[in-house]
């Protein structure tokens, strides 16, 4: 198996794996969230807004691995 | 402003892009010519029924059903199929087509300069141009400075002409060999190109790509095409600039629409701060919202046709986390004195806690220095995500109806569209308010130590 077979196979596994972590996290925030929201609807639009960037710092480190990916797609000469 | 504007604007762009057409039948050729009078005919057509829909919709004693009915079910799809029509069949060519298209919006940018130049007081020879004792007629400026903003308006044309002058003269005309199967969507959206093969592409293409397909042997098209973050970022800084320079040249205690625009967003942003940092945080005011508003301006960039967003570039998001990073260290310094720094990065022993300093130094170094790496690759890493996104929907618009052999494609971005212009305002947002959080932390504490990563 050469670099770029290895490349092909690792890169989008590991994306996947890195987009199942970010799923099961923001599922989760923006489940208590909602709950939050459900039980005080008055606070709605602070909770709302500190879920939105709960959300973006979760998203983060899946983009780290999105951006692992551009930097080694590139290699994949073959 | 309202439907007599759109007429003006109708008749200069006819007006102008018949003397481009002369211009450019006689220099270049008389099909492109042509191209250029059916693009810039097509946007006024689209913009004459746009109109009509507008006077027919909102009329004040109710909307005409039958008129209305017969623009948006035969008129405007008639329109759009002559649009696809000229490109599939009759074969004009698409990238001049796009730039008689785009002399509207020329001409909407002109006029558009020439009222802020002179409500912005500069011409001030005008009596009657801000009414000062008249507070409530800030805006609209009054009818007489109408033949200045003309002059104005000419001005920005020479000037703009002067330079498309120069990038042609330094490269030549015509010479360039064909682009590569050329393309432009159905909507004039963009025009998408492989004519440069040196790297993957991996986004739409923009001014400065165009013209480095076609003038790539000027060395003024190359300056631009190699420093084109620089340059993005660059206008779109003046374009910031420009804008608040503007709104708040005269600040009235009856605000007009852009001061209040203004006030709306500094206001809001002060709140948002203020609510993170307290009473003291006025100070990193300025900084912390200026980067909000750059920030959401770069990344909403890279949505306009023709523009790029500099963020989508590793260089330029590595440039404002290190910014960000040396101003907090300063501020930390500044504020906490040498002493004070060295003390909170070895983590504010008490006590026991001494014996943990050889542990807490280099995890707190760690923990700056990684700070701004996760700001960059964070902002790099989404918005390049969502130009590539868009870029991949616009091409496979393409590819879908390629059997045409055709320069048209669906167009299948449309909803990443909006997705882009939420993830790029949210990331601006995420950026500035981990900065704030940054300088939150390096202050000094009053109550309560919040770990955040």
């Amino acid at each position: 198996m050469d670099h770029s077979t290895a490349l092909s196979l690792a890169l989008p596994i590991g994306l996947g794996i890195a987009a199942v972590g970010s799923g099961l996290g923001l599922g989760r925030a923006v489940s208590a969230a909602m709950e939050a929201m459900g039980r005080q609807p008055e606070a709605a639009p602070r909770i709302q807004i500190g879920m939105i960037i709960g959300c973006a710092l979760i998203e983060a480190l899946t983009i780290y691995a999105l951006v692992t990916v551009f930097l080694l797609q590139g290699k994949i000469s073959a | 402003m309202g439907s007599e504007f759109i007429v003006r604007v109708q008749k200069m762009t006819a007006g102008l892009s018949l003397l481009a057409a002369l211009f450019v039948c006689v220099y270049v050729s008389p099909q492109k010519a042509g191209a250029l009078l059916a693009g810039a005919a097509w946007a006024v057509a689209n913009i004459a029924l746009l109109r009509r829909v507008m006077a027919a919709w909102l009329r004040p004693e109710g909307a005409r059903r039958l008129e209305l009915a017969l623009l948006l079910a035969v008129k405007f799809p008639a329109l759009y199929a002559a649009g696809f029509a000229l490109l599939a069949w009759v074969r004009i060519d698409p990238v001049w087509a796009v730039a008689g298209f785009t002399m509207l919006f020329a001409v909407l940018l002109l006029k558009a300069l020439g009222r802020a130049l002179v409500w912005s007081g500069w011409f001030e020879r005008i009596p009657a141009a801000r009414p000062v004792g008249d507070p409530a007629r800030a805006w609209p400026p009054s009818r007489r400075p109408r033949r200045e903003s003309r002059t104005a308006a000419l001005w920005a044309v020479v000037v703009t002409m002067g330079i498309v002058a120069a990038v042609a003269a330094g490269g030549g005309f015509g010479e360039t060999e064909e682009p590569a199967a050329a393309q432009a969507t159905a909507q004039h959206e963009g025009a998408v190109e492989h004519g440069e093969t040196h790297e993957a592409q991996h986004e739409l293409p923009n001014i400065i790509t165009v013209l480095y397909a076609y003038f790539g042997d000027s060395p003024v098209v190359q300056f631009l095409h190699h420093w084109e973050n620089i340059v993005f970022s660059l206008l779109i800084a003046l374009m910031v600039i420009v804008v608040f320079a503007v709104g708040t040249r005269r600040r009235e205690m009856i605000p007009g629409r852009l001061q209040s625009l203004l006030e709306m967003a500094v206001e809001g942003l002060t709140g948002f701060i203020e609510g993170i940092l307290g009473p003291r945080g006025r100070e990193f005011v300025p900084f912390l919202g200026t980067l909000f508003l750059y920030i959401l301006t770069m990344n909403l960039a890279g949505l306009v046709p023709g523009l790029k967003s500099p963020t989508s570039n590793i260089n330029v998001t590595v440039g404002l986390a290190i910014t960000v990073f040396l101003y907090v260290q300063y501020t930390g310094v500044r504020r906490n004195g040498i002493g004070g720094y060295v003390y909170h990065l070895m983590g504010s022993p008490k006590g026991i806690t001494w014996a943990m300093v050889p542990l807490n130094i280099p995890l707190h170094i760690i923990e700056e220095l990684a700070r701004p790496l996760s700001l960059s690759l964070r902002l790099f890493g989404n918005i390049t995500g969502e130009d590539v996104l868009i870029f991949i929907f616009a091409t496979l618009g393409v590819a879908a109806i390629s059997f045409l052999h055709a320069p048209v494609g669906l167009p299948l971005q449309v909803p990443f569209l909006f997705l882009a212009i939420l993830t790029s305002t949210i990331q601006a947002l995420v950026f500035t308010l981990l900065s704030t959080i940054y300088f939150s932390l390096m202050l000094p504490h009053g109550e309560e130590h919040e770990e955040h990563h």
